[in-house]
């Protein structure tokens, strides 16, 4: 129910015409050389690729998991970015589009299976339909512990279904693991939720126990308009399953 | 833009973004003073010959226009996450570790971002303070003279005036973020391609214009260097139709940056 301008300016795009359509980008991975690890978005990057067999197979899992996602979650654009180094995933959105845009440095890490992706996929997608608490400097997406809580407590299980809980708890060990792997590559920049404690958010969600309270003090920090106050559990948790505005 | 993994160097930009251009209503009315000269931001936005770096430096503390409606109560950057001022007076054989600063006129606050433990940089001269330079405690004086005075900065170390001019831009940041302002001005400065430069300000400068819109979100995706802007009507809460605002967004899909310096500690 929303209506678009056309875009603006000489050099844009108006991706509007694509919304509902699975991008899935398939690209011939390129030799990754020059690696620079002051990347402008401050992200890590890979520092060793696998083996052909390994890409491969990974480049096979995780187009399996962007259909699955795709069929499950039709109101969000899922895309693979193969021939990037960057170790992460994204979220972002154009007008109404939902987009997640996953990075090949992060479908080749060693300390990520399928399930890791999975929980991954989860993740990004909670941005766009995890509810309430949104980012206070990005009001139009779910904050980073909540889209990890709906990650775990429904994405995983509407994917996985009574699977769900112990490839998600496999997946918040992967997910730890990663971060620890990567910390070098901060630099001191520090990710705004610790790993301890995002380990605790998708410990909770598969386990259907509430929102721990790492969360809630880590949210009223970045929020003080928030008084400290975190979004009633029943929002907090439930999601909105498509409503972010 | 969420992410598996964010920084809060990331975060710290997109937040000032998002957030000073959310209302619109109150970036409209910013207004900056230079030589006697006042230019409102959106005046400077529709100004096609002027890129954003040159915008983002004429949008700095030393150009703030005071008032309750003119600029930040706090008196910093509009455009960047800092407070950057000009040097008035050079250390001297006496106070060799001292820097002066005026004021812009109408303002008798110190800029909220110039406190001790500040981060710094000279964005004309990265030589200028030696590693280890600091801000102690009480290393920020009170103002001389009233509105439009002066201030001075004391740090624990000599700044090396040889690397230091008269008018030098000196950029204060806090949370140890000192290199994300070198940083983005050496991404603007160097890795933006012009015709993305013109996209971004054409987009800002649309929405700054046009009253229906009320905020501008802005996001970064890595990928060949592009922009995508796009504007949404919303919607009312109760009837769920079409109301007359919009919402401008902002894509800058951009790949890494070339920036030679480091990533900031924290």
């Amino acid at each position: 129910m929303r209506g678009m301008k056309p875009s603006i300016g000489p050099a844009t795009r108006d991706l509007a015409g694509q919304q509902g359509r699975v991008g899935i980008h398939r690209i011939v991975l390129q030799k990754c050389t020059n690696v620079d690890h002051m990347s402008f978005l401050n992200w890590p990057v890979e520092e060793v690729l696998p083996s052909r067999r390994v890409q491969h197979q990974r480049r096979r899992v995780v187009l399996d998991l962007l259909d699955k996602f795709s069929r499950a979650f039709p109101e969000v654009t899922y895309e693979l970015r193969w021939e990037s180094t960057t170790t992460n995933a994204q979220a972002w959105r154009l007008g109404s589009g939902r987009y997640v845009r996953v990075y090949g440095g992060l479908v080749r890490h060693r300390a990520i299976t399928k399930y890791g992706l999975a929980l991954m996929l989860a993740h990004e997608t909670g941005h766009h339909l995890g509810g309430l608490p949104h980012d206070p400097a990005m009001p139009w997406m779910t904050w980073q512990g909540q889209a990890d809580y709906w990650a775990a407590s429904k994405a995983m299980p509407k994917i996985w279904g009574p699977r769900a809980r112990a490839m998600t708890l496999r997946a918040a060990r992967e997910i730890v693991e990663l971060h620890k792997m990567l910390a070098g590559q901060f630099e001191d920049d520090e990710p705004d939720l610790s790993p301890d404690c995002r380990y605790c958010i998708l410990c909770s969600g598969a386990r259907d126990e509430a929102m721990p309270s790492c969360a809630l003090e880590a949210f009223a920090l970045i929020s003080p308009d928030s008084h400290g106050s975190f979004p009633n559990q029943e929002l907090s948790m439930g999601g909105d399953n498509g409503r972010t505005d | 833009m969420g992410g598996l993994i964010n920084t809060k160097g990331t975060q710290r930009l997109a937040k000032l973004f998002n957030n000073r251009f959310n209302p619109l209503s109150t970036a409209r009315n910013w207004t900056n003073t230079i030589g006697g000269v006042q230019t409102t931001l959106p005046a400077a936005f529709r100004n096609a010959s002027v890129d954003l770096l040159a915008l983002s430096d004429n949008f700095i503390a030393q150009y703030a226009t005071p008032g309750n409606i003119t600029w930040l109560n706090n008196g910093n950057d509009l455009l960047y996450p800092s407070a950057t001022m000009t040097v008035d007076v050079l250390p001297t054989a006496l106070n060799p570790n001292v820097i002066g600063f005026r004021l812009p006129p109408g303002r008798a606050i110190v800029p909220g971002h110039i406190q001790p433990g500040a981060s710094f940089r000279n964005l004309d001269n990265r030589r200028t303070f030696q590693p280890g330079t600091t801000i102690p405690g009480g290393g920020v004086s009170v103002v001389a003279g009233g509105a439009g005075g002066t201030f001075t900065v004391t740090f624990n170390l000599n700044p090396i005036l040889a690397n230091l001019s008269r008018l030098d831009r000196i950029s204060f940041g806090l949370g140890g973020h000192g290199q994300l302002v070198r940083r983005w001005r050496w991404y603007l400065a160097h890795d933006l391609l012009p015709e993305n430069h013109a996209a971004i300000r054409s987009a800002i400068s649309s929405a700054l214009d046009d009253g229906d819109f009320t905020q501008i979100i802005f996001q970064t995706i890595e990928d060949t260097q592009r922009v995508f802007a796009s504007a949404q009507r919303q919607t009312d809460n109760v009837n769920d139709e079409f109301d007359n605002t919009l919402i401008m967004y902002i894509v800058l899909l951009t790949q890494q940056t070339t920036a030679p310096d480091p990533l900031d500690p924290q």
